[in-house]
């Protein structure tokens, strides 16, 4: 779910228990962070600076070493995705099975290029490096999802069935 | 203890300490950027490579602990190898900014490649484009990313030292780029140390920025006036460039290392506060009957203004009533000068109206280096006067002195409108009959003395102070006074000699000498003995 | 090989559910383990059976497990690295997904054998699904007293976390797991001290890969020396080899370890597809050297790889057919490995991203034959320099297929990007555009 920035406080907020939950499984508080920068990226859609503060309040880090930590690791969005994300895997195998070939269908079929979000907001496209799906190359996830073995049909028949 | 051997020379250091330490105590050099002594270890510049015998690669020698026994080779085929590849390493996406970068001359980059590397780059593609270049972070602090060799010395700084956590490496692999956090500004009150910590030109200072190329300064070692903890600094003034910048010759002060002082830092207030030696200085003369036309124009003829001043004032003081006198001291004066102040006042003319702490002075002190007190003698000031907060209150003094109590006031650099109010100035100067005024700057009071007598700041004199625990510290005389004004404790024993007391002090240090003799506090030291880390004085 | 050990229950219907697993003998060696034997007991076993890292270094396990102090004020902490990520690799997700609980019932007996209570199992942020059973599994063995106060009933208590990443293949080295785990960036620590002494949270902490706790159980249910002998000398048990690229039959395989790499190929992963002729294979993931086609009858264990100028790695085994373009490769190799490197040391950051430069150049047609030269000097001046060996591995690729296969490098810079073997000429996503090679 994509909420507008002015709605992120409010949605953080109502969080409480889970945070809570969360900071309990772990020995000390900071080691939460990756938790909960994934929590509040998939109540509001991405990591907005309100969630950084949100973070950071509850590891209680300085922000800035939070930032650090978002713009350090590729799965925490930085401004807003679509609300489906989709990571082609760019590397070896999936190179060898003709992945390269498929990437430019999706980039041509969506109409975007890498990092980018449609102008409907639905899909955003990322190219990544291995999923650790090489048997069935080439590859794509969606969302949480994998999906191998792909061709132009069975790619076209996924990001068709996209809401 | 551990026995080894760097380059050959054997020496004998403590257990456990790292290479680099041993290194830099053997006074041999090693190129590094991330080690700094007063911040932790990072290593992650690996560029302090060095071969250690019987081990297979080179290793770092910021966090290799040395062994008994150790051969260390700082300069072999294997070393340079590794320093160079690392040197080749960051220069493929230095920017060539050195024509426009301040760091020029005092450039690790530059130095390093001169003396480790000289090495033919092989570097043929573009270099990486970073978000921020020349882009201020602060008030203080320029920002360059693509300069930035990406060290973190700045960040342990900011985590470490201030506690401000300012800085943060963001991104990751060769898009890494060190930022404050968006939308945030570096504004602690130890900003400044950022820059002089950042080997490369990717943190300058504003304030410095295409100031002057450094190869033009000369540097001396001197002891920050700002406040009562004497930070050691070095005062950097220009000397190839005198017009450059029409009057001004001190272009910046830097910390000086003093592991019992400062450490390796200075406060934003002090370092900025370089400007008070060439801004507003007074450069006139004046005196009863003098005259009133510009006084710089050859340097003989300011000194023969200044002499005829003395003689003047020495007359009025020789012929005044006893206890007619009234003498506002000043702990911004030197140790000497206060010993030259008691001689003068006190012992010789007999004066009983000599105080010199200003009330309401006190500022900002923090658990750092910033001390409430902005005077950087006042123990002094209190010992050799014999004097204390309360009986050295200047208050009295000025009670008195608007009373119409005290008929001549003497006044060391302290401006009484800023202390007390413009109306009480007003009061005094028109009670007063003679009001002398001794000092380096301007202000309201010098304006409204009788007599004016320009004085050095403390880049232009010899001296020393007393710092808040007791610590004598040399300042040193970075630059010629200004024309028309002489050291403090020179003008005092002008004044002592004209007044028929015995004086043959040719320097500061016979004036130190000689308040040694007498003042139990000081015995035993001379400027030798107090070299560059000053000493604790007898309690 | 006869029986699957590891890979026993990858194809039984809802394996990670408790009821199945424990219709097929899950957490039985646990309890007889927890109940009978004595912590040093387990770690001499697992010494004996030769069970070497799983995840890629191939560090004898016991023997890293003996590296904790004797006596210990702190906690002393066991991380799962299930942080996957090395090109070529997939075993670990399907013990994840699809037999957790043998991973649950190996980490109760190392965390017994090592004194140990409390365990994280990090998890790459890409393995949602992964995650989600695992901690299914997890919250099931809770239930029942599997995990918690008092396992089986027994004094060892014991409690599993499972973290999950955000997307970085560097924090699969362990010291830059454990700095992620504590909630910073994946960045490396200085070594020493080694995480047997300092690790998580500055306590006692060992690392393992998930295969190699998998292994654990059954050590201890049929004796170190069968395991032992399952394999090759000093490589003990089987391994889950992973197999794709240009073979008709890309998965996971569990072979002995020692198996020779041709009969991977040719017999279990049914042969480089479409009749072509074999040109390369890399053997352990995308960091391990490059073996050319006559250089697969190596036995695929950790000291022979290591013998023959290469290594096992993660067991990821890429296979590349005649139609493969040798420059193609390394420009997405040096991609990858400029994409993860983590930016902590100058050499690193500094050559992976130059070493990628200077590739794609030269795979776009626009290199010169100095080029390569200087490729070989940024990986030799990676080697051994850096705070960890993920700039050795960004070297690797870089020597290997330059060394091994210098000529068609120089007749792609020769012909301009023509090559001999670039299988496709058309839409390079990498730019954006067609690309006019050649035409100048």
């Amino acid at each position: 779910m994509i909420i507008e920035a002015s709605g992120h406080p409010a949605a953080l907020a109502k969080l409480d228990a889970q945070a809570q939950a969360i900071l309990a499984k772990y020995d000390k508080k900071r080691a939460a962070m990756l938790t909960l920068l994934h929590l509040g990226q998939d109540t509001v859609g991405w990591v907005s600076p309100d969630v950084e503060a949100w973070a950071a309040k509850w590891t209680e880090t300085p922000v800035v070493h939070v930032h650090a930590v978002v713009t350090f690791y590729s799965m925490y969005h930085q401004k807003p995705a679509g609300r489906h994300h989709v990571r082609f895997c760019t590397t070896t195998s999936c190179v060898l099975n003709g992945g390269e070939k498929l990437l430019g269908h999706v980039k041509k079929k969506l109409g975007i290029e890498n990092g980018q979000t449609t102008p409907d907001g639905k899909v955003s496209l990322e190219e990544a490096e291995c999923l650790c799906n090489c048997e069935n190359a080439p590859m794509m996830q969606v969302d949480d999802a994998y999906h191998g073995d792909l061709d132009e049909s069975k790619i076209d028949k996924i990001l068709d069935g996209l809401q | 203890m551990a026995n080894i051997t760097i380059d050959g020379k054997q020496l004998t250091v403590k257990d456990g300490i790292t290479i680099i330490e041993a290194i830099d105590q053997a006074s041999v050099g090693l190129p590094r950027y991330c080690y700094h002594p007063g911040l932790s270890i990072a290593g992650n510049c690996r560029i302090c490579q060095v071969e250690v015998e019987k081990m297979p690669r080179t290793v770092i020698a910021c966090n290799t602990r040395v062994a008994e026994g150790m051969v260390i080779h700082t300069q072999s085929e294997k070393a340079k190898d590794s320093q160079q590849s690392v040197l080749e390493f960051l220069l493929a996406n230095h920017p060539l900014d050195c024509p426009v970068c301040d760091q020029a001359g005092e450039c690790k980059l530059q130095d390093y490649y001169m003396e480790y590397g000289l090495y033919d780059p092989k570097f043929n593609d573009l270099k990486v484009k970073k978000t921020k270049k020349a882009f201020p972070i602060g008030p203080t602090i320029m920002l360059d990313q693509e300069r930035c060799v990406l060290c973190t010395r700045c960040v342990r700084f900011g985590d470490e030292i201030t506690k401000t956590n300012d800085f943060g490496v963001f991104n990751r692999g060769h898009h890494s780029e060190l930022d404050v956090y968006p939308g945030k500004e570096l504004n602690n009150k130890y900003s400044g140390n950022v820059a002089d910590i950042c080997p490369v030109g990717a943190l300058t200072d504003r304030d410095f920025r295409f100031k002057m190329r450094v190869w033009y300064l000369g540097s001396q070692d001197s002891v920050c006036p700002g406040c009562a903890r004497g930070c050691n600094i070095e005062v950097h003034y220009e000397k190839s460039r005198p017009y450059h910048l029409k009057e001004k010759r001190v272009m910046r002060l830097k910390p000086r290392e003093n592991q019992d002082v400062n450490k390796w830092w200075m406060c934003d207030e002090g370092r900025y506060a370089y400007k008070a030696i060439d801004d507003n200085r007074i450069k006139k003369t004046r005196y009863p009957g003098g005259p009133t036309t510009s006084a710089e124009t050859l340097n003989g003829q300011s000194e023969k203004v200044l002499e005829a001043a003395l003689e003047k004032l020495a007359a009025a003081l020789k012929g005044a009533k006893p206890g007619s006198w009234g003498v506002i001291a000043t702990p911004q004066s030197t140790n000497e000068e206060l010993f030259l102040v008691r001689r003068l006042f006190r012992d010789a003319l007999k004066v009983k109206d000599l105080a010199f702490w200003a009330p309401g002075q006190e500022g900002y002190q923090d658990d750092f280096l910033i001390r409430a007190d902005k005077n950087p003698n006042m123990a002094g000031a209190k010992r050799i006067l014999a004097l204390d907060e309360k009986s050295g209150d200047i208050t009295s003094v000025v009670e008195r002195a608007k009373k119409g109590e005290i008929e001549n006031l003497f006044v060391f650099s302290t401006d009484l409108a800023k202390v007390f109010g413009a109306d009480t100035l007003k009061a005094v100067r028109s009670k007063v009959k003679t009001l002398v005024f001794e000092g380096p700057n301007g202000n309201p009071t010098a304006d409204a003395a009788d007599f004016v007598l320009p004085s050095s700041s403390y880049a232009e004199k010899d001296g020393t102070f007393t710092n808040f625990e007791g610590r004598v510290q040399r300042i040193r005389k970075a630059v010629e006074p200004v024309i028309g004004s002489l050291p403090t404790w020179l003008i005092l024993s002008r004044l002592l000699f004209l007044l028929g007391q015995k004086v043959d002090y040719l320097r500061a240090d016979d004036v130190f000498d000689d308040l040694a003799k007498t003042e139990p506090a000081f015995a035993g030291m001379n400027y030798k003995t107090l070299g560059k880390g000053g000493t604790v004085w007898a309690k | 090989m006869t029986e699957p050990v590891l890979s026993r229950n990858f194809t039984v219907a809802d394996a990670w559910k408790m009821d199945v697993a424990e219709n097929h003998g899950a957490y039985e060696t646990a309890k007889k383990v927890l109940t009978t034997m004595q912590p040093d007991d387990v770690t001499n076993q697992v010494v004996a059976a030769n069970l070497r890292g799983l995840g890629g270094a191939g560090f004898p396990t016991g023997k890293k497990w003996q590296f904790l102090p004797k006596e210990s004020q702190k906690p002393i902490y066991l991380v799962i690295n299930a942080d996957e990520g090395e090109p070529g690799t997939f075993k670990d997700r399907y013990i994840l997904e699809r037999d957790p609980h043998q991973l649950i019932e190996g980490i109760i007996i190392a965390t017994f054998a090592i004194r140990s209570k409390k365990s994280y199992v990090y998890i790459r942020g890409e393995y949602v699904e992964s995650a989600r059973r695992v901690q299914a599994a997890l919250d099931e063995a809770y239930k029942k007293g599997y995990l918690g106060k008092g396992v089986f009933g027994s004094k060892h208590d014991l409690d599993i976390v499972v973290h999950r990443g955000a997307g970085a293949y560097i924090c699969g080295e362990e010291t830059a797991l454990l700095n992620s785990l504590e909630g910073g960036k994946g960045y490396p620590r200085l070594k020493p001290p080694f995480p047997a002494i300092v690790g998580l949270f500055g306590c006692p902490t060992i690392i393992n890969n998930v295969e190699t706790i998998a292994c654990v159980p059954h050590i201890l249910k049929n004796g170190p020396e069968w395991f032992a002998a399952l394999g090759s000398a000093g490589n003990g048990g089987t391994h889950l080899f992973g197999v794709s690229g240009h073979v008709n039959k890309p998965g996971v395989y569990e072979l002995p370890m020692g198996t020779p790499l041709r009969e991977m190929i040719e017999k279990h992963a049914g042969g480089v597809r479409g009749g072509k002729k074999l040109k390369a294979v890399i053997p352990g993931g995308i960091s391990a050297k490059i073996l050319t086609a006559d250089e697969i009858d190596v036995k695929m264990d950790y000291d022979s790889l290591r013998a023959a100028g290469t290594m096992l790695g993660s067991a990821g085994v890429m296979v590349m057919d005649e139609t493969t373009c040798m420059v193609k490769m390394l420009y997405y190799a040096t991609k990858f490995f400029s994409h993860e490197s983590c930016g902590q040391c100058s050499p690193c950051r500094e050559g992976t991203g130059w070493a990628h430069k200077i590739v794609t150049r030269i795979y776009h047609g626009e290199g010169s034959l100095p080029d390569l030269d200087v490729l070989l000097k940024i990986a030799r001046n990676m080697e051994g320099r850096t705070i960890c060996v993920f700039a050795d591995a960004a070297a690797w690729p870089i020597q290997s297929y330059i060394g091994k296969f210098r000529p068609e490098f120089e007749e792609y810079i020769r012909t301009k990007g023509q090559g001999i073997h670039r299988d496709y000429k058309e839409y390079d996503p990498r730019v954006g555009a067609p690309k006019q090679i050649g035409a100048h």
